[in-house]
């Protein structure tokens, strides 16, 4: 019995937490977008997936993974800003169903061009950490774990951004009353327009630091964005606390659930977690009662 | 203003009798379905490709039964739905004389009711499930590709000899994934060999580290991958991320070799064993021909199997619809059936009582990035026998 829970349930428990952290990677954004501007953006697994491609080639240039990211990361928020610019800011007051359509065609748009930028084929990003320390008998990489410390980091940072800073208690201020912040004299579509970008961003450097793991092709934004909204809607759309908590739960679900009931029910599980959600708080584990 | 009136009629009369006489010289139209999109992308552009290729050369040497060979693609996004509503546009509507696909078995099957409905002649290029010459078998349906018996008939017994005899298998979960672990399976135990366990894993799965205890745990000494596309390159890139190569051998079907998959999986892919009908360094003139053509097609990129195949569906086809003397369905049947031709990968033969070609295969290794031809296997040998009793 020790036996079993130190070599068998443990390491899944650790893999449950690492998979559920690279979905509150992904989730982050998309809740980030969807709190503040109310836009459930469609085109975000699509912006993780470009990120992937831009580092792919930045790293074929100038051979340094991290300053591909960071490269990359700016290449997608820029394209997040014309995509603001171009395609949502027309729209904000209007019916929620018209962002919607509108971010669904821009991933569609985002899938094919990849196809053509950089052809059917898969392409391989390197992982920057080599090799893997031994966890309780298991071989454990070490980018596994970097990815782990990185996301949490990168998650903390980003909520203390929102709650302690200045700029974040302004973006907080717009998801919250935005006739109230632009009486006070801010402008608020540079507010959204700064919201949308960081939430690109954020996608690519999701997209980037998967990328070793899921290999980089046109639809792993598909692939990826199913889970990542399941994590939004049981968290709470919009909620922070809620996307991270979701997406170990969800992880947790599919990883350990593996152990003893086909994978492919175990990952039906999640969404049976978010209908039972839906159903009994329909705002979600951190959703704030009624909001949409 | 009047003279003008009298030009459009000319013009248009010219148009009219153009259009008559190209109406005369008919095409024999092929309706294709293959993955254009999403996860088998990769694979079906090696459908087109292969098929491209074949139709440019029968239509330079002047077409089937002297008509030119005219190509109707359509996505089918790996969609045993869509595909059905594909298939019968491209009846009904584009009036095929031939239906060549598809990737994703499912689909496959689905093409298979279509045609059996329209009664045209179906060529199967990449599909490996065993159901489609096995109990879904159809007379209107042949097998260019092989099947996943005959794999497992072919490395089945191989490994066993050759790599140890403890086994644990991890499939696709769908028909293709279940069909060729099960298989698998059969054939291991029958040649001494004994199973751990088996495992299916959801198509797309992203993440296959959780699977990975389970096997560890029960400690084989081969593990069999029956898993294509991108899941394949992403198990074969986290097994190696979890250094599970030294822990076992790790063989599977030929999805996992794919030419199209192992610039990405880079080191990863070293030491993989496989076995297919068709790879690239195959030693024979008609491959070396067959090769340097393709490569203009694929812009550099080698063939695999599912190129190869496809490019035999076409002539096969062709062969077929030349012996019968005209393109209907009936006669092409009994054209098809026992055909033979001696292609890029060796002599392949249609068997009348499943519609299955019968070819050798060969066993595979990935040394330096590269696919080496380790073994050899007699088409005879491993074919099995006609399990379809439909005519």
């Amino acid at each position: 019995m020790g036996e079993y829970v130190l070599y068998t349930l443990l390491p899944q428990i650790f893999h449950g937490l690492v998979l559920g952290l690279s979905l509150a990677l992904i989730a982050t954004g998309l809740s980030l977008v969807f709190g503040v501007m109310k836009i459930v953006n469609f085109s975000h697994g699509e912006l993780c997936m470009l990120g992937a491609y831009v580092a792919y080639s930045a790293f074929l240039i100038i051979q340094n993974f991290w300053l591909a990211l960071i490269f990359s990361t700016i290449i997608i928020g820029v394209i997040g800003l014309g995509i603001e610019f171009l395609a949502i800011r027309p729209l904000y007051g209007k019916n929620p169903m018209f962002s919607l359509l509108v971010t669904f065609g821009i991933s569609m748009i985002l899938v094919e061009s990849a196809r053509i930028i950089w052809g059917p084929n898969p392409k391989e990003l390197t992982a920057p950490l080599k090799g893997f320390i031994n966890l309780a008998g298991l071989n454990y990489p070490f980018y596994r774990l970097f990815l782990l410390c990185f996301t949490i980091v990168l998650i903390t940072g980003i909520w203390i951004f929102l709650n302690k800073t200045r700029y974040g208690v302004i973006i907080q201020g717009a998801s919250q009353d935005r006739e109230m912040l632009s009486a006070l004299g801010f402008n608020v579509k540079i507010v959204y327009s700064l919201t949308f970008v960081m939430g690109s961003a954020l996608a690519a450097v999701g997209g980037i630091i998967l990328g070793p793991i899921l290999a980089v092709y046109t639809t792993m934004g598909h692939d990826i964005i199913l889970s990542a909204f399941a994590v939004v809607i049981v968290g709470g759309m919009g909620s922070f606390p809620g996307a991270v908590v979701a997406s170990i739960i969800i992880g947790e679900v599919e990883s350990v659930g593996s152990l003893w009931i086909p994978p492919t029910i175990a990952k039906t599980f999640t969404f049976v977690i978010m209908a039972i959600i839906l159903l009994l708080k329909p705002e979600g584990l951190f959703g704030e009662p009624g909001a949409e | 203003m009047k003279k003008m009136h009298i030009g459009c009629i000319i013009v248009l009369l010219g148009f009219f009798i153009f259009s008559q006489a190209s109406g005369q010289q008919k095409t024999v139209k092929i309706g294709v379905l293959a993955p254009i999109s999403g996860t088998y992308a990769g694979v079906g552009a090696h459908e087109l490709w292969g098929i491209q290729l074949a139709v440019d050369e029968v239509n330079e040497k002047g077409g089937i039964l002297g008509r030119k060979i005219e190509l109707i693609p359509e996505d089918d996004e790996a969609n045993a739905t869509l595909v059905v509503r594909k298939a019968t546009k491209l009846i009904t509507q584009d009036n095929v004389d031939f239906l060549v696909g598809t990737v994703h078995s499912g689909a496959t099957l689905a093409i298979m009711s279509v045609a059996e409905k329209y009664k045209i002649i179906h060529m199967v290029p990449v599909s490996e499930a065993t159901a489609i010459t096995e109990e879904k078998c159809s007379q209107y349906t042949f097998r260019a590709a092989g099947n996943a018996r005959m794999q497992a008939n072919a490395l089945g017994p191989w490994t066993v000899e050759n790599l140890g005899k403890k086994f644990y298998f991890i499939g696709a979960d769908y028909a293709m994934g279940w069909a060729g672990v099960n298989t698998m399976e059969e054939v291991v135990i029958k040649h001494g060999g004994t199973s751990l366990g088996k495992v299916f894993a959801p198509l797309g799965t992203t993440d296959f580290a959780s699977y990975l205890g389970k096997i560890k745990a029960a400690n084989p000494q081969v593990l069999f991958i029956n898993i294509a596309g991108n899941d394949a390159l992403r198990i074969v890139t986290q097994l190696d991320e979890f250094g599970f190569k030294k822990l076992m051998k790790i063989t599977g079907a030929p999805a996992i070799i794919d030419t199209n998959l192992l610039p990405a999986m880079g080191k990863a892919s070293e030491g993989l064993i496989s076995v297919g009908r068709y790879f690239y360094p195959i030693d024979r003139p008609q491959n070396k021909r067959f090769v340097e053509k393709f490569l203009k097609y694929s812009k550099g990129e080698y063939p695999n199997q599912y190129s190869e195949a496809s490019y035999e569906a076409i002539i096969f086809l062709t062969m077929g619809a030349e012996k019968a003397g005209n393109t209907e369905s009936e006669k092409m049947i009994k054209a098809l059936e026992g055909l033979s031709f001696d292609g890029p990968q060796g002599f392949t033969t249609i068997r009348p009582g499943d519609h299955q070609t019968i070819r050798d295969k060969y066993i595979v290794e990935i040394k330096n990035g590269k696919i080496q031809i380790i073994g050899k296997r007699d088409g005879k040998d491993v074919i099995g026998s006609n399990l379809c009793n439909k005519w």
